[in-house]
């Protein structure tokens, strides 16, 4: 008679005294008549940090958020310098401006990945929501300059074709 | 001086040449072209008012400055 055999009790005995896995009928119809009631299951602890891991993590987040920090400045520094006096000031006080393409119509751009340009009526309603942007995950303020670039650079029409479009 | 700024994931990386320089001139055409060939478009900006951005279709070295914007995509 086995003393313990871990913490299913009997289910283990006759596991472990009365056949194998493979032979045993009568273990498997122990097994399947019996309960598992008894049977505890230890929560996942994950394996303590280290001060050492600790460090290393924080280090490496904290030089991911610099890192990512200095892309928007040296993007926002491009884009200023790339915008006119009336855009920057749009751009300044609302994160936004306005480009009129070759065809005559006007788009607002938004600081933002997606979604971020909208078509204007005539009367600067909105009519339009188009999605397009740079494949590479680029910052935001890239992106707003790609948009500019393509818009009154002469591939306005090209931009438009390339964009998801829906109803602003 | 001609100067090609290249848009990234980490914002953009300068290029820079000068026009007398053989060397830096082949350099700057050089990277021109196979970021053209990887889906990249170039835009000659003149002055820095913001003025509007002209597409390249070929590398210039007399351009002052151009920005490379990586391919464009529906979202």
């Amino acid at each position: 008679m086995p003393t313990t055999y871990g913490t299913t009790g009997d289910t283990w005995y006759v596991w472990c005294d009365n056949g194998t896995a493979a032979t045993a009928t009568a273990t498997w119809t122990y097994w399947s008549s019996s309960t598992v009631s008894n049977v505890s299951y230890a929560p996942y602890r994950a394996p303590a940090e280290t001060d050492e891991q600790r460090e290393a993590r924080e280090t490496a987040q904290a030089e991911r958020v610099a890192e990512a920090q200095a892309a928007v400045a040296r993007a926002e520094e491009l884009l200023l310098a790339n915008l006119s006096r009336r855009q920057r000031t749009e751009y300044r006080r609302c994160q936004q401006f306005h480009v009129r393409g070759p065809s005559g119509c006007r788009y607002r751009i938004e600081r933002k990945r997606v979604a971020n340009i909208v078509l204007l009526h005539r009367d600067g309603s909105p009519s339009e929501r188009l999605c397009v942007h740079p494949i590479e995950g680029v910052p935001d303020e890239d992106t707003m300059l790609a948009q500019k670039l393509w818009i009154e650079g002469g591939m306005e029409n090209e931009l438009v074709g390339l964009a998801n479009r829906r109803a602003a | 001086m001609g100067e090609l700024r290249i848009m990234g994931r980490p914002g953009d990386t300068k290029l820079i040449w000068d026009i007398e320089n053989e060397a830096e001139t082949e350099n700057a055409k050089r990277t021109f072209d196979d970021l053209v060939a990887k889906g990249f478009t170039g835009f000659e900006v003149k002055g820095r008012k913001g003025e509007k951005g002209e597409r390249m279709a070929a590398f210039d070295a007399d351009a002052g400055a151009i920005i490379m914007v990586p391919r464009l995509a529906g979202g």
